[in-house]
């Protein structure tokens, strides 16, 4: 795919055990042989049970961390090397958002410094972020007059909605997010996916969405790869993995999937109890 | 920072300064009566009552407590018996020589113990950590006055560059600064090696760095200051110290500061002296805590500010 703004070749990632728990000597293939494409504004979800890889798929697209094989090309090149200079003036393109929201931010400083201190960091003029004032841009990802706000006053779904809005000040073209919604209650999960997907056309961003929670997954994402020991075992459309799962291992994550995440099952549990309310 | 921070924290230190000048009165009457410690054992016991009358001290506990508070308030610190003077313009007249001592050291702890450990952090498992740390634990283990004969052998004795004792230019201040300064260095350079680790490794610190944010500005914008609350706090545990912590040096280098006072007022049963020496060192650590607490919410929202309603 040669308009594809993120692609992947072959792509392995070892790494050596040091004695402990595996003997010396081994390599682990955390990521083995990967094939993928991110064409511009659109989600590929990557689900794979934990230790699959996906994290480790997730560094490489970001460019933060080596391939030990294969090619990383963003917009048809190659990454710069870690961290030169020119490595660093890469970063503004592609975004990470992770699990954990609350450790992502400086405890230290408020909302809006730390969108600033992003922003200066690429030398980008601090009064216009991607949607225009930094309020706007605070206003738009639902933080409206939160921006003089630190950390420890915000809860875990308005931290990654100050996350998600630091990711959007570089005007970014690929966001990967690692269990972007994991840590958060349901009902904060479908509104957090709900504004990725609102923000997603309005800036034109890719989003390399990594999840363990398949039913997350299929909500956000156009194409879906699923992992199993580093390597991606069935890719494709949302709707034809879902309806007509080829592998086994992902008809067997498919088949798992109502009880299997504790999200979901949450999720079925209020369904259960709205039908309730309806008779 | 807001008013109530600063009040709350002032009306704190006020508190335990009060607390402090009570426990000083209580201990010294619990020692025993300073009269007999401070007189002669064949003293005839008259004029062991007279003495006892002409301080007071035959009044009820409560009326010395008043009158020794009251006298505190007025700048009456008693009277110091060797010399014959009030006890406060003998500590005074000493504080300047040890306030010179313990600054330098106390530079020369921030610059060598923060120094340090901010080198061993940033090269983790390098020689260079390595040998920093194998000096932190020399600094640690070797006793101060130890060190301090060392150096006067061979710098004063074998190699005859400095002065070994007493005060005047700068080089006397070098042996004692060096002594001081180097001792508590190692621990302050094991502080800041292991909060600036801890920091580190936070999640924000990765997500700067793939955020494509310099390293100086992640080390100085966000590691550092996120490090600082231990290191103020063992740093601040040296500056409290800072007039009354020589006790040991001072009198090897023959330092005529406030620590060599109270060692030779100890000996002399000076009470006065010694009460007043200890009230100073008080109200230092009960100022300079104060300070750390404001420095602690200088560094930290989430002491300085109530964390707010937060809603999803
Ligand atoms: N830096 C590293 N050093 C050594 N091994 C690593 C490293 N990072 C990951 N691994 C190993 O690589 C494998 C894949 O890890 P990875 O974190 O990518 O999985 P994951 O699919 O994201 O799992 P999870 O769903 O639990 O987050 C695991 O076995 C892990 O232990
Ligand atoms: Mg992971």
């Amino acid at each position: 795919m040669s308009n594809a703004v993120l692609a992947l070749q072959d792509v392995s990632r070892h790494y050596r055990g040091k004695g402990g728990l595996l003997r010396k000597g081994d390599t682990l293939r955390a990521v083995d042989g990967v094939d993928v494409t991110l064409a511009p504004g659109e989600t590929l979800g990557i689900v794979g049970e934990s230790g699959s890889g996906k994290s480790t798929l997730g560094r490489l697209a970001a460019g933060i961390e080596p391939p030990s094989a294969g090619n990383v090309t963003f917009k048809g090149k190659p990454y710069a090397p870690i961290g030169s200079s020119a490595w660093r003036r890469q970063r503004r393109d592609v975004q990470v958002v992770f699990q954990n929201p609350s450790q992502a931010l400086d405890p230290r400083l408020s909302i809006a410094d730390q969108i600033r201190g992003a922003m200066e960091a690429h030398r980008l003029d601090t009064g216009k972020s991607g949607a225009g004032s930094l309020d706007a841009l605070l206003a738009r990802v639902g933080l409206e007059g939160l921006g003089r706000r630190y950390p420890h006053q915000l809860s875990g779904g308005q931290l990654q909605r100050a996350v998600i809005a630091r990711a959007l000040s570089l005007s970014p073209d690929v966001i990967v997010c690692d269990e972007a919604v994991s840590a958060l209650d349901v009902s904060v999960q479908a509104q957090i996916l709900n504004l990725l997907q609102d923000l997603q056309a309005e800036f034109s961003v890719a989003y390399l969405f990594i999840s363990h929670d398949l039913g997350v997954v299929r909500h956000v994402s156009h194409r879906i790869a699923v992992m199993q020991h580093g390597r991606i075992v069935e890719a494709g459309p949302a709707g034809d993995v879902f309806a007509s799962p080829r592998n086994s291992y992902t008809k067997a994550l498919i088949a798992a999937l109502p009880a299997a995440s504790p999200s979901a099952r949450r999720a079925r549990d209020a369904k259960r109890r709205l039908d309730f309310a309806k008779v | 920072m807001s008013l109530r921070f600063v009040l709350g924290k002032l009306l704190r230190a006020l508190l335990t300064l009060v607390l402090a000048v009570t426990f000083v009165f209580v201990v010294l009457r619990m020692s025993g009566d300073p009269v007999t410690q401070m007189l002669p054992d064949d003293t005839p016991a008259s004029v062991v009552a007279d003495y006892r009358q002409m301080w007071g001290l035959d009044r009820p506990l409560p009326e010395q407590y008043a009158r020794y508070v009251a006298g505190i308030l007025h700048g009456d610190f008693g009277f110091s018996f060797r010399d014959d003077r009030p006890a406060l313009d003998v500590v005074l007249e000493r504080v300047p020589l040890s306030l010179e001592l313990g600054l330098t050291a106390l530079a020369l702890t921030i610059v060598l113990g923060i120094g340090g450990g901010i080198l061993a952090a940033l090269k983790r498992g390098t020689s260079v950590d390595h040998a920093t740390m194998a000096m932190t634990i020399m600094g640690h283990s070797m006793p101060n006055f130890f060190l301090g004969i060392l150096l006067i052998l061979l710098f004063a004795m074998t190699w005859r560059i400095l002065p070994s004792s007493g005060v005047g230019t700068w080089k006397h201040l070098i042996l004692p600064a060096v002594t001081l300064g180097t001792s508590y260095a190692a621990t302050v350079a094991r502080f800041t090696r292991s909060s600036l680790l801890e920091v580190l490794n936070q999640p924000f610190m990765r997500t700067a760095r793939a955020k494509g944010v310099p390293f100086r500005r992640r080390i100085l914008g966000h590691a550092l200051p996120n490090a600082g609350i231990p290191i103020v706090t063992v740093v601040g545990l040296r500056l409290g110290a800072l007039i009354g912590g020589a006790v040991v040096v001072e009198p090897v280098f023959a330092w005529p500061g406030v620590g060599q006072l109270l060692v030779n007022a100890v000996a002399f049963r000076d009470l006065a002296i010694v009460q007043t020496i200890v009230l100073l060192i008080a109200v230092t650590m009960v100022v300079v805590n104060f300070m750390v607490d404001i420095t602690y919410g200088w560094l930290d929202p989430r002491i300085r500010v109530d964390s707010g309603e937060a809603t999803a």
